[in-house]
């Protein structure tokens, strides 16, 4: 009898139905989200043939001709398009590199910290830049360092002559990177605290007996185990590398062209060209570029983080 | 304990203090230093929203207004809208956290076992979905037209209910939970569903305190499903009617110029900062209270020596 | 067994949480709405129905859906509904008027008409790719109700050249809605800088430059920015623009990428030849006299000689000027006549303030009739979507609407006597701000049906400059009036060549002495972007609208 109940085991236990039932809760967890995500994301993901056609209002998504390539035209056409791409992706780069790093040296000495007091009102206050608008910073910077701006005045002061910041690009990338900065990562510190904060005190102690210092704790235990947080945001940030925070860029750049040798992406490049143009396969085209390449790229880098450290990868 | 011991004891101890003063100088200098350059900015906003729109003009933005008045914030408070729009994003925020997170957790927990066949598959397929969107129309079309959802208050939470990032974050919390744990509870003859509860989800406050902070936030900043889906004023959230309300403003200014009215000067500058101090006070209020389940009173390696 | 009771509970509990969903939404639609607009509830209970056995139409509601903020309309609608009581057919038309802010105007236009939303009359302003929903067949073509004896109000509200003139491909496809169709441009300055520093009247743009040279010796005492206040959104645009002189000679300006100078020949017969900056001598050869040379170049070149007097960050501020200079920061500004009237309480911010106001093109300064060419189009229109079944009565309600000033004001302004108030046939002014706000350049403009507004008549020149405005002798209709550019071909090189009319700042004077180089590489980038395909198709169309008169 208990050979012929390990056979109907065995039986169950092999392909999909079998692995279903095995984790039965499991899958049936699962499946709350994945039908949401079938309905909320997937059947809307239809839309991106327009991408491909010439859309015409009457004829809606479906019915629209169809006309390859075209919408793609004036996004490839531009004399800028290099240029714009390479901003694109070096600014998102900038942003992912200093964002990460001051995130997790932030997170690093909050946790240091000893008075409770200290901690939190330091912690509420690096968060506050987060909920303030682009357009409110657009004109705070304006304030700081436009023609009349406080810089300008020191300088004015001081009998230098003034920097014209919005007339030359050169320290625009700087700019954007130090707004980013200041904007992000005091939010971007609260996941690495939460993560430090689950890691396994036991570990510490047992370091410090062996004579640790603070230093050395903090690099050779918190750092490595922040890693597969730290990459795997990361990956989850390269996905977006093709696509410009255009909220940001927008509100601080505008229309002021003598700065898009340094600034402009391609999602502010779009805006500006469809401003007069009311075809949804342009904006569509677009969009699928830029999700392709990202993709693209998302897959290569997941492949080689499964090569380098399979328990950081993605998937 | 011998002598050598003592001295041992003794050299670590010594250690101990002066590389805890080096730290400790450095962390209160850095934060302090951050903290600054966040707070200044801020303290800008605050006063900027208590200026007159004439001298923000002409003397630009400053640490304390120079001429007070309370006009932007009159405007604000003054449609008597307000409370309506703070009772929609309260509801909002409350609801939509709640079922967020149970939709997170089930989807998270399951993919962060490693003995589940078609986690990768799964995985992949909530990626996908963060690189490929197929734009508002077709959104607008499936909501609007073939799910109805127009002019109803889950119109703000429904559709927005999973995020895949805080997903994956999840995910990431609850993978770093030795195994061993829930390995003891299943031998126990827990089945799946009790050793979440009651093993899984005790441990893991820090990550879900974490992941239930960022989907509150998003709910309580919410306003493009509004924009897009609601007509009905009394449905508006607070960010939605917020912006209307700098949008009103605008809309005036620009009447008055197509028409020939002169309606001196409306606070369209101060009116921008009253409204976002508006809109971050009640998070800075609650936020101290929220800290403590994230930031343990742990700190790593800080047994006094 | 457990497993599954666990399991049963964990469903039903997210079932419950869904089927939310289905129980507040059927509350929602029971309770009376709030809506921006009226309710539909409110305006069966006010009137009851003059006897209608003899009227077959049923009660029908039209739901309007307007640009920009409309308060206090409820009121008004009731006033619609008690005047039309005892007509057959406008008494059983019901009004639902919503509105979208401006600013998200476009998107849920293209959403609504993807999703064919439930709307009988809707705006549309030009900029939101009109032609193109026209042309993809979203509206109605109205042409049978104008012009027609049984709708007697768009008869008199709508003469058939301003029609012909806003028609798309021959049909009525978009109701115009405009009060003029220029408003005349000009620059507000200080008159009490000009009188204190002695500087000559400004009757010219070289009295203009003496205006702003003598001002600009005094920035510091005056505490001013600069002599001129110049935005971001336009630069000097305006300034020496040939846009109404050429006109007068038969060339048309159109923006399509970049901008073309379309010289037809003296009937307008023919198209001579279409030009942009930076084309060489050969397209401009036989224009007319006086512009038969790259006159575009020469006029970026010239502005050089302006920067000076401007503000330094014109082309990156995000300053409102307008407010700027009414907070006394600039000493002169670009206005349009109707703008300029919102200074008029200037004094209280700037004491001693007095403007002037300087019109930028000659014919128009000194009044001469017929000086302004236009083709008479508006910007905004009122259209009905193609899939509504209540345009015959949306048609009777704009007929009743246009049909006597007395309605049309209602509209406009409100409740006689509460909201506003008339002075005299020609003009008003309003009682109270807050109780009605009605965007009428989105609903109920007209050019029948015009009054001043308090300010224009108190000043002596500003009724002069208004009276030329609304006068329909100071207007000439162009010849390619009712033409419109079918850019389905190009679509792609407009794209791209709109981002480099908009990145070279040639109206902001950005290049110095390096403009003509820059003017060269525009127009290399557009050559390269499909400039000749662009102005191929330009002049065939232009050519084939021509022959077709």
């Amino acid at each position: 009898m208990s050979r012929n109940l390990m056979k109907n085991k065995q039986f169950i236990g092999k392909g999909l139905i079998g692995e279903l039932y095995k984790r039965k809760l499991l899958y049936a967890m699962m499946s709350v989200g994945i039908i949401w995500t079938l309905i909320f994301a997937y059947i809307p993901m239809a839309g991106l043939v327009v991408a491909f056609k010439k859309f015409n209002y009457t004829d809606g998504i479906f019915k629209s001709p169809w006309t390859g390539f075209d919408n793609f035209k004036f996004l490839f056409a531009n004399k800028d398009l290099i240029n714009i791409t390479y901003n694109t992706v070096y600014i998102n780069l900038l942003f992912i590199l200093f964002s990460t790093a001051v995130s997790v040296i932030l997170a690093l000495l909050f946790v240091e910290i000893k008075s409770k007091v200290f901690k939190r009102v330091s912690q509420s206050i690096v968060i506050l830049p987060y909920f303030i608008s682009w357009a409110v910073v657009s004109m705070f910077l304006q304030g700081l360092i436009g023609d009349r701006g406080l810089i300008n005045q020191l300088f004015a002061g001081l009998g230098m002559e003034k920097i014209m910041f919005y007339k030359e690009d050169t320290y625009w990338r700087a700019i954007l990177v130090m707004l980013r900065i200041w904007q992000g990562a005091g939010f971007g510190t609260i996941i690495y605290i939460a993560t430090i904060t689950g890691f396994d005190t036991e570990i510490y102690e047992a370091a410090r007996i062996d004579g640790a210092n603070r230093f050395q704790l903090i690099s050779k235990l918190t750092i490595p185990m922040l890693k597969t947080t730290i990459v795997m945001l990361t990956l989850m940030s390269i996905g977006g590398i093709f696509r410009g925070d255009f909220g940001m860029i927008y509100a601080l750049i505008g229309d002021n062209s003598l700065l898009y040798r340094k600034t402009d992406v391609i999602d502010t490049y779009v805006y500006r060209a469809l401003r007069q143009n009311s075809n949804l396969g342009f904006s569509t085209a677009v969009s699928f570029y830029q999700s392709t390449v990202g993709f693209v790229i998302v897959l290569a880098s997941n492949w080689l983080t499964r090569k380098l450290d399979p328990d950081s990868a993605l998937f | 304990m011998t002598m050598r011991d003592i001295n041992q004891v003794k050299k670590i101890k010594k250690k101990k203090g002066a590389d805890a003063i080096v730290l400790d100088t450095i962390v209160v200098l850095v934060i302090s230093a951050f903290c600054l350059f966040c707070l200044i900015p801020f303290v800008m906003l605050v006063a900027t929203s208590f200026e007159t729109e004439i001298n923000i003009l002409r003397e630009g933005y400053k640490l304390w207004p120079s001429q007070f008045t309370t006009k932007a914030y009159q405007m604000v408070f003054d449609a008597g809208q307000i409370g309506k729009a703070y009772g929609v994003t309260i509801f909002i925020t409350i609801m939509g956290t709640l079922i967020s997170m149970l939709v997170t957790i089930m989807l998270a927990y399951p993919l962060s076992i490693n003995k589940i066949k078609y986690k990768t598959q799964v995985t992949f397929f909530i990626y996908f979905t963060m690189l490929f969107n197929g734009g508002l129309v077709p959104t607008y079309l499936l909501i609007s037209k073939y799910l109805d959802m127009r002019n109803n208050i889950w119109v703000m939470i429904i559709p927005v209910l999973l995020n895949p990032w805080n997903m994956f974050m999840m995910k990431n919390f609850f993978r770093s939970i030795p195994e061993e744990l829930s390995e003891a509870a299943y031998i126990d003859g827990a089945h799946d569903l009790q050793i979440l509860r009651k093993v899984i989800l005790p441990v893991s406050v820090p990550g879900l305190a974490t992941i239930g902070l960022f989907y509150a936030l998003g709910y309580w900043n919410q306003w493009y499903n509004a924009m897009l889906y609601i007509d009905h004023s009394s449905l508006y959230p607070l960010q939605y009617y917020i912006m209307n309300l700098t949008r009103s403003i605008d809309a005036i200014k620009e009447m008055a110029r197509m028409t020939g009215q002169a309606i001196g000067s409306l606070p369209s500058n101060s009116i921008r900062m009253a409204t976002t101090v508006v809109t971050i006070g009640p998070i800075i209020f609650i936020y101290p209270f929220v800290q403590k389940y994230f930031t343990s009173g742990i700190m790593v390696g800080s047994i006094k020596g | 067994m457990k497993k599954i009771k666990s399991l049963i509970s964990l469903l039903l509990v997210t079932a419950l949480c869904f089927s939310f969903t289905a129980c507040s939404k059927s509350e929602k639609q029971e309770t009376t709405s709030d809506t921006s607009g009226t309710t539909t509830e409110d305006s069966t209970a006010t009137v009851a129905p003059a006897e209608d056995t003899t009227s077959s139409m049923p009660e029908t509601t039209i739901k309007i859906r307007l640009m920009n903020e409309v308060v206090g309309i409820d009121k008004v609608v009731n006033e619609f509904y008690k005047r039309v009581a005892d007509d057959p057919v406008l008494s059983k038309i019901k009004l639902d008027i919503s509105y979208v802010q401006g600013a998200d105007y476009g998107d849920k236009l293209t959403l609504a008409i993807t999703a064919q939303e439930d709307y009988d009359l809707m705006f549309v302003g030009a900029w939101q790719g009109l032609n193109d929903k026209v042309r993809d067949g979203v509206f109605k073509d109205l042409s049978s109700y104008f012009n027609n004896d049984a709708y007697p109000g768009l008869q008199s509200a709508y003469s058939e050249d301003y029609l012909k003139s806003n028609s798309i491909n021959g049909g009525v496809y978009a109701i115009p809605i405009t009060e003029t169709f220029e408003d005349i441009k000009g620059i507000v300055y200080r008159e009490d800088l000009r009188k204190k520093y002695n500087l000559p009247a400004i009757v010219d743009n070289a009295t203009y430059e003496q205006y702003l040279q003598g001002v600009s010796e005094h920035l510091d005492e005056e505490g001013l920015i600069a002599a001129w206040g110049v935005s971001s959104l336009q630069g000097m645009a305006e300034f020496k623009n040939p846009g109404y002189a050429n006109l007068r000679k038969n060339i048309y300006g159109f923006p399509a990428g970049s901008m073309f100078y379309v010289a037809l020949n003296e009937d307008g017969t023919k198209v001579i030849d279409a030009a942009v900056a930076g084309d060489d001598a050969s397209h401009w050869a036989n224009f007319p006299d006086g512009y038969n040379y790259d006159y575009a170049s020469e006029r970026y070149v010239d502005l050089n000689n302006y920067s000076k007097y401007i503000n330094s960050d014109a082309i990156s501020t995000t300053d409102d000027i307008r407010a700027s200079f009414k907070a006394g920061l600039y000493a002169a500004t670009y206005s349009t006549a109707t703008e300029y009237l919102t200074y008029s309480d200037m004094a209280d911010t700037v004491p001693n303030a007095e403007l002037g106001f300087y019109v930028l093109d000659d014919a128009q300064r000194n009044f001469e009739p017929g000086a302004i060419v236009s083709n008479m189009t508006a910007w905004n229109f009122l259209c009905a979507p193609s899939w509504s079944t209540k345009t015959d009565a949306v048609m009777a309600f704009l007929d009743w609407l246009w049909s006597s000033k007395e309605n049309h004001d209602l509209f406009q302004y409100g409740i006689q006597g509460e909201d506003w108030e008339p002075i005299g046939d020609n003009a008003y002014r309003i009682l109270d701000a807050e109780s009605y706000k009605m965007p009428g350049y989105s609903f109920t403009w007209n050019p029948t049906y015009i009054r001043y507004s308090e300010s224009v008549i108190n000043n002596d020149y500003t009724t002069k400059v208004f009276d030329y405005m609304y006068d329909m002798d100071t207007y000439t209709l162009g010849k390619l009036a009712g033409f419109s550019f079918d850019n389905s071909k190009v679509e792609s090189e407009l794209a791209t060549m709109s981002t480099y009319y908009t990145d070279y700042k040639f109206d902001w004077a950005a290049y110095g002495d390096k403009t003509t180089d820059k003017i060269k590489e525009y127009h290399a980038a557009c050559v390269d972007a499909g400039l000749e395909k662009v102005r191929a198709e330009l002049i065939s169309q232009i050519q084939a609208y021509l022959d077709a008169k």
